[in-house]
């Protein structure tokens, strides 16, 4: 099944790092509650693609298992994104704001 | 009765204790509690099928007779296993383990019964009979278990029953007290147990009782020499198990404490099965103690030191319950001689004889209480054979046992002892102590008839000097006490013919002739017994006539216990000389004081202050020194931090918190990947 | 790092691609409204999709075109939508704080750098294809190493999710019976 090697691995690692890079500055340095939470997402899909593009460097079964996990990861976001809009809706209906610095009812 | 029932000999009162439990926690809010008559009928039943279980099992035991006759055992699940040491859950009934069976459920089952009678007004009886079911499936445990570890479950679940029956009426502080002592004094025995365990699996490698036999049967002189110090500290260490568990110096001093719970508690386990579990390891462990000089030296020495200690303070309690203990306390130490000098068929014997004769004892003293409205003092009694006849019958059946007058039990049992103290060979500092030991004993035994006529004396014989007014409300004994009482009255009278065996004899039992229950043990201890008895005649013993040994004991010992009941009932005949006003305190003073406290004393001097020195300059370095002093440290930097950058830290926002764990992540995997590079 | 320049025709989608998510997701970062930073996230989503078809991956590239840019982003936007707080566009993207926190990602991407640049990573030949054939007999194998447990326990962690979204979003967990049906009424 496998021909010739496409891409180079590293390309592929430095993508994932930078999108990963990028969905961490969205998660930690904007105060709009779904860019953080879009962020988060981003912050997934890096460490899939990272997960997938690891796969091509193992032969065997850890190619197989490079991209098994990612379908763990998938479901448990979609669990997560779920579980984290509904909190949404329930912190702005109880803040009246999307801002995530007015979120700070333990701080004090 | 089949090797896989065995299972339902411990479960069954077990299974009482969880329903009394369910139906004492269920009927919690209830105010008078729950219905009295389903948790009697449970209570009583359980122990009662036990037993016919155990019938079942010794008969099978004992139809087939001879030697051959294997123990019936069942292994149940795998307990632990690994670490080369693979240990089932597995109950054993052998020739030893049947006879304890049998009393211990046969016995319970009637104490059982006399609670019914004797806790019937108490907030608390569906407790109390939960927690003697409890009690009688984890002395079961104990008793069947094939393994050390199985009998340590059984032997933590008595200890923990004991304190919690002790402090059964734990509103009142001093009993919650006595409950604490006894826990904590047997916990160091407990530890005792665990190191000898660990020493005998390290010698034998093998935590099985069959294996650990096993092995010391089939070990040679060199093997023994090698592991001599494990051998010898081993069975020392477990003697001081068996100390804690049945009261012998210096573990004693729970025992008398241990009066604080009530009275059917005091005849079932601080009397009749729970502190002999002792003497039934050393007896368990037989084949081990053999071989080791010292440790029989141990157990024989501290036999006889706590049967005259316990003697000498029985004679001068004014409780009749703690009068009672102290004989207790004494007649183990008897055991433990018997034991000391290796006849531990007779110490089981005396074991079996001593459940019925106090057990008899502790549950007219009962009936005494109970029909006086919790009066214990001695010496506001007196006169009582008219009003409680049961109590009184019962009571005069187990003074006749204990102080060894022909032909109750321990006529049979003391005598048998004393006559194995007189021939046996110990040896301390290469000097055979053995008849001078035996002759110490004699004199315990007269004396111990001098204290025993002392308390029916003063109880029943002499002038009556109860209240008038307690005295024209005298509670009779109900029929759920009476009949226990006769039952075990009758049977002390007759417990001691188990060894001479003539009625079963009679009845056609097989080996019911001569020395039944020497036959009976044989397959247990008899093996260590030949062994020692071989090495004397090897060391040169020349042994003298046994049947002149054993009249002449038989006669002297009578004589002596003759001359103390008689010298007991001449000094008491009168009663005490003065007679306290209600409610002073029982404690003996002056030299009786002395004597019964003197242990109290010694632990608190060489243990409780030392230790309680030590913990406060503990306290105070941990409190001052450390907490103290690190703790203002911190607190005075934290309050520099904070008022300044790390106030602002700590206040920031949620994202802010977010990036910094992330850089710590990013960190730690920095340092992850130097140290792996 | 890089060897010579394979200007084959994978590797100039593949540059394509990458370089999409990467401007779609500068753009979430950036987009002042939430809405478009989510159909921003879809385009980033979807070139990711066609990486990991480039990548021997289709069965997963098919399922990041389902779940994510289309289940979860659905979702997303659904919210963004309901709750429609488009007038806190007045919110500052970034803040002095937002500067202090950019440490991090870039402490954490200057790490896999360096372990890159250490370990430099060479493609296998003997890599699987992953079609759903070898996944699902991986995760499904029972004759040791199945993952079929933990499959059945992502199954539950979604069920539980999806009743506990239920129960966060209700209006008020102590509502009188007649409000909803007077909701229901006004819906109509």
């Amino acid at each position: 099944m496998a021909t010739e090697p496409l891409m180079n691995p590293a390309a592929v690692q430095t993508l994932a790092a930078l999108i990963f890079g990028i969905g961490l500055t969205a998660a930690v340095a904007r105060r709009n509650i779904f860019i953080v939470l879009m962020g988060v997402e981003l912050m997934l899909n890096a460490v899939n693609l990272s997960f997938v593009g690891f796969s091509r460097t193992l032969g065997g079964d850890a190619s197989v298992l490079g991209q098994l996990a990612p379908l763990f990861t998938i479901a448990i976001a979609a669990a997560e994104a779920c579980v984290g809009l509904a909190m949404v809706i329930l912190l702005v209906r109880g803040k009246d704001t999307i801002d995530a610095d007015a979120y700070s009812a333990m701080k004090e | 009765m089949d090797a896989s029932l065995l299972w339902l000999i411990p479960a069954l009162p077990l299974f009482g204790a969880i329903l009394n439990g369910s139906l004492s926690l269920a009927g919690a809010k209830d105010s008078y509690g729950p219905p009295r008559g389903l948790v009697a009928t449970f209570a009583v039943l359980m122990p009662a099928i036990s037993f016919a279980l155990a019938v079942a099992a010794a008969s099978r035991l004992g139809s087939l007779g001879g030697e051959a006759m294997p123990p019936l055992r069942a292994e149940l699940f795998t307990w632990f296993a690994g670490a080369g040491l693979d240990l089932p859950f597995s109950l054993t009934i052998d020739r030893l383990s049947s006879l304890m069976l049998l009393f211990v459920t046969g016995i319970g089952t009637l104490i059982h019964l006399y609670s019914v009678g004797y806790m019937q007004e108490d907030r608390g009886f569906a407790r109390f009979m939960a927690y003697l079911n409890l009690f009688m499936a984890a002395m079961i445990t104990l008793i069947m278990g094939s393994s050390l570890p199985v009998t340590f479950l059984g032997w933590e679940g008595v200890g923990l029953c004991s304190y919690l029956l002790i402090g059964f009426w734990h509103k009142t502080p001093e009993y919650a007290d006595a409950a604490r002592k006894a826990f904590i004094y047997n916990r160091v025995g407990d530890l005792g147990f665990l190191l000898g365990g660990f020493a005998l699996f390290h010698v034998t490698g093998s935590l099985d009782y069959a294996a650990i036999s096993a092995w010391f049967q089939s070990a040679d002189a060199a093997a023994l020499a090698d592991k001599r110090v494990w051998i010898d500290a081993g069975l020392v260490l477990i003697f001081l198990g068996c100390a804690g568990k049945s009261a012998q110096i210096p573990l004693q001093a729970w025992l008398p404490d241990a009066m604080a719970g009530p009275t059917p508690v005091s005849a079932l386990i601080h009397a009749a099965t729970m502190v002999t579990a002792g003497v039934y390891l050393v007896a368990r462990l037989s084949d081990a103690y053999v071989v080791s000089s010292t440790a029989m030296t141990v157990v024989f020495t501290i036999g006889c030191a706590t049967a005259v200690w316990g003697a000498v303070a029985g004679l001068v309690q004014n409780d009749v319950k703690k009068a009672l203990a102290y004989s207790t306390v004494s007649q183990l130490g008897f055991m433990f001689m018997a034991a000391g000098a290796g006849a531990f068929d007779v110490a089981i014997f005396h074991v079996f004889t001593h459940a019925f004769f106090k057990a008899a004892l502790f549950l007219s003293a009962g009936a005494v209480i109970h029909g006086l409205h919790h009066e214990q003092d001695m010496r506001r009694m007196g006169g009582l054979r008219k009003q409680l006849p049961v109590a009184y019958l019962a009571m005069f059946y187990g003074w006749w046992a204990i102080t060894g007058l022909p032909f109750a039990a321990a006529f049979f049992s003391k005598d048998l002892i004393l006559e194995s103290a007189f021939a046996g060979h110990v040896h301390l500092f290469h000097a055979n102590i053995a008849p001078i030991v035996g002759g110490i004993a004699l004199a315990t035994a007269g004396l111990t008839a001098v204290y025993m006529t002392r308390v029916i004396t003063l109880v029943f014989w002499s002038p009556s000097r109860v209240d008038p007014e307690v005295k024209h409300h005298i509670h009779g004994t109900p029929m759920t006490m009476a009949i226990p009482l006769i039952i075990l009255g009758i049977g002390s009278l007759v417990a001691g013919f188990a060894w001479v065996g003539l009625p079963l004899g009679w009845l056609g039992v097989p080996d019911g002739g001569m020395a039944f229950l020497q036959g009976w043990l044989a397959p247990v201890v008899g093996a260590a017994q030949a062994k020692l008895a071989a090495a004397a005649t090897a060391a040169g013993v020349v042994h003298g006539d046994h049947h002149a040994l054993a009249w002449t004991v038989a006669g002297v010992g009578t004589l002596v216990a003759g001359f103390g009941s008689f010298l007991g009932y001449w000094l008491w005949r009168n009663g005490p000389k003065e007679v306290p006003a209600a409610g002073t305190s029982t404690a003996p003073t002056g030299f009786g004081g002395g004597w019964t406290f003197g242990f109290d004393k010694a632990a608190d001097w060489l243990v409780v202050k030392p230790v309680t020195v030590v913990a406060f300059g503990i306290y105070w370095v941990v409190e001052l020194a450390i907490l103290g002093v690190a703790g203002w440290l911190t607190g005075a930097g934290a309050r520099a931090l904070g008022d300044g950058y790390a106030f602002a830290l700590q206040r920031s926002r949620l994202r802010t918190s977010l990036a910094l764990a992330m850089l710590g992540l990013a960190a730690a995997i920095a340092a992850l990947i130097m140290v792996g590079s | 790092m890089f060897p010579s320049l394979d200007l084959s025709l994978g590797n100039i989608y593949f540059a394509g691609l990458a370089l999409t998510a990467l401007c779609c997701a500068l753009g979430v970062l950036v987009s002042r409204h939430p809405l478009n930073a989510a159909v921003l996230l879809i385009g980033a989503m979807l070139s990711l999709s066609g990486i990991y078809a480039l990548l021997d991956a289709p069965f997963l590239a098919v399922l990041q075109v389902m779940v994510y840019a289309g289940a979860v982003m659905m979702l997303v936007i659904f919210v963004i939508m309901v709750l429609n707080r488009a007038r806190e566009d007045a919110l500052p993207r970034f803040d002095a704080w937002s500067v202090a926190t950019a440490a991090a990602p870039l402490a954490l991407c200057g790490l896999l750098a360096a372990t890159m640049i250490r370990h430099p990573l060479q493609a296998s030949a003997a890599a699987v294809r992953g079609e759903p054939e070898p996944i699902a007999e991986r995760m499904f194998s029972m004759t040791g190493g199945g993952w079929w447990l933990l499959f059945v326990a992502v199954g539950v962690t979604l069920l539980v999710a999806v009743v506990g979204a239920v129960l966060l979003a209700k209006r008020k967990l102590d509502t009188p019976a007649e409000e909803p049906a007077q909701e229901a009424h006004h819906g109509h």
